[in-house]
Formats: C-alpha cells, structure tokens, sequence
C-alpha cells in the first residue's frame, strides 16, 4: 500500500495599510514586506486576486490581471509581477487576495496616496 | 526349414499439445496446468511424480512439474500436471521443455508483475472539494507490464471521501473511467485550521493483478 495525503489548507486573515508615495513598485516587494513582519515560515506559492481597488493596475507578465487570476510566486520573484498605483482615480484603495501555501491567508492591503 | 520373423514394433510416442501458464514475478506459487495426449499406451504416472526441475527452491527462476495425481494414460486425454515456481521481479517470458516416456512436453510459461503504488500528497484549500483525477493516481503507478491503471481503492479513516456523492466504503474499488468522470473526491471539512487527511491507496491492474 503507498500513502495518499491530503493536506487541507487553515486560513488566516491579514491586513496592512500601505502609504504610497510613488507611482509603481513590484507587488513582490508587497507581498514580502507584508509576510517578513506577520507570517514567519510560511511558503506561498502563489496568491489568487480577490478584489482589486479601482486606482490598482496589477500586471503579471505585462498582462493585466483581474479578479480570480492567480500569480505564481516565482513570477513575483522574478519580478514579472508589478503594480500601478493611480493617484488621480483615488487617495485610497484596497488589494484583496489569498495567499496560497501550505497555509492560506486572506490578506487585504489598503494602498493610501501621500502624494 | 522356415523363417521365424519378429517384428518388433518401434516405439510410439505420446503426442502432447503444448501446455500454457502464467506466473506472478517476485512471488512463488503453484498452478496447474493441463496437457492434452493422444496416442498413448497405458502409461502411468504417480501423484508427486518429478518430471522436471530446474535450479533449486531457494533461487530465482527454479522450477519443478509434478503429476498432479495418480493418472494412467490411455488413448487420448489431459494429464494434470502442477508447476511450482520462483519467478524473479524482472522474469522473461520462456518456454520449458522436458520428456515423459521418451515423449517431448512443452510448457509456455508468460509472467505478469503486480503494480507499484507510489506515496503521493495532494494540496487543497480550506473547505474545498477535492475531484480526483485519474492523473493523481496514473501519476504514481509503475508496471513493469506497462498494464495500464484499472481501479484504486482507499483505506483507512475515508470519513469525507466521496463516489458520485455517495460516502466511499473503505476498500472499494474505483474505477478510472469513473474517477475520470469526476466521480470520486474529497469533501475538506469545515474548519479554518490546517490539517492533514492521511490514508493509503492500492492500485489494480487492468489484469486484476493489485500492488502491495
């Protein structure tokens, strides 16, 4: 007989507020920064978009992404993933995803502008 | 004066068909097989009777035929013979070929190999459904036949595993074409917290042969 594993995912919640003050910056540097202080240990292979506020602009590849569109973590690390804060559109707006690993996390991430 | 002749017939031999059997490889096991004659003349042979033996019972690849039983070959019929053997992990197919009453036997001897399940672990999301497909379980098969994949089945604690919506009975088999169909699957409990659902898996062969 050989093993069969199933390994069901928990899930978390995270939040972070981000001020902006320049117009572009690789979600990896996001995503890192936001798990390096919250989430120690955890592997994500990848995140699934949730909700993306309407002054974001996510781009994977230099395709641009929508809700239910997954990016793979090692496209994050080879900085195939940016994303574009508008200003003009709004002074705050949110970024929803889940974080998909051994572990999944919800994460929302407020974009605030201090331009 | 005249002429006292004998004639001394010459031997007739038994005419035997050919026989066929088929072995597991990496096991020993004994089967029976059938051997029809015509043309004989009375001859006998007794239970437990040697009429072959190659190597000896510890090695791999030996052999033994035996009578199956007190026989006494009239005319035309089937003598029951039992073959005994040791058929290693990689054995070819062969032919054995031995002699009874100066008569040519030959047996055709054709090996088939248990499949090999392999460990596998799958990922899913928090309170998701599972559907099963045939690739997770074709994906970690081996057969030395190169059979292909007939029907798994699962042990252990198969609280929350699924066939065409039905709960699974630990030890059913399931076919590939219903898991294809999306029939077999897992149902994640309802939780938040991270857990891990373990069980083990056998694989048949589509000739019926099962992994360990």
């Amino acid at each position: 007989m050989a093993n069969l594993k199933i390994r069901i995912a928990g899930i978390s919640t995270k939040e972070a507020s981000i001020n902006v003050d320049w117009e572009m910056h690789d979600l990896n540097y996001t995503l890192n920064s936001l798990f390096s202080s919250n989430i120690e240990g955890i592997t994500i292979n990848k995140i699934k978009l949730v909700s993306i506020g309407s002054a974001l602009t996510i781009e994977n590849n230099s395709i641009i992404q929508n809700v239910d569109d997954e990016i793979l973590m090692s496209d994050m690390d080879a900085g195939n993933t940016r994303i574009t804060y508008d200003h003009v559109v709004s002074s705050s707006s949110i970024l929803e995803y889940q974080a998909i690993g051994s572990s999944i996390f919800n994460v929302t991430i407020t974009f605030n502008s201090i331009v | 004066m005249g002429i006292l002749r004998f004639r001394v017939a010459a031997k007739e031999n038994i005419e035997f068909g050919g026989g066929f059997v088929e072995f597991l490889r990496g096991s020993t096991s004994s089967k029976i097989v059938d051997i029809i004659y015509g043309n004989a003349t009375g001859q006998s042979v007794i239970a437990n009777q040697v009429l072959y033996t190659y190597l000896t019972p510890s090695d791999d690849g030996y052999i033994e035929v035996k009578a199956s039983s007190n026989q006494i070959l009239i005319g035309s019929g089937v003598l029951n013979l039992t073959i005994t053997h040791k058929a290693s992990a990689t054995q070819s197919d062969q032919n054995i070929y031995f002699n009874f009453d100066s008569s040519p036997i030959s047996i055709e001897i054709s090996y088939n190999s248990k499949p090999v399940a392999e460990d596998f672990t799958v990922d899913i999301t928090n309170r998701s459904v599972y559907v099963f497909e045939p690739t997770d379980f074709t994906d970690h098969y081996i057969d030395f036949d190169n059979d292909v994949l007939s029907q798994i089945s699962i042990s252990g604690d198969i609280t929350g595993y699924e066939v065409n919506s039905i709960p699974y009975n630990e030890g059913d088999w399931i076919s590939i074409n219903d898991i294809n169909s999306g029939l077999f699957r897992y149902v994640s409990l309802n939780q938040d917290t991270y857990y891990e659902k373990d069980n083990t898996w056998k694989a048949k062969d589509i000739n019926g042969n099962i992994s360990n």
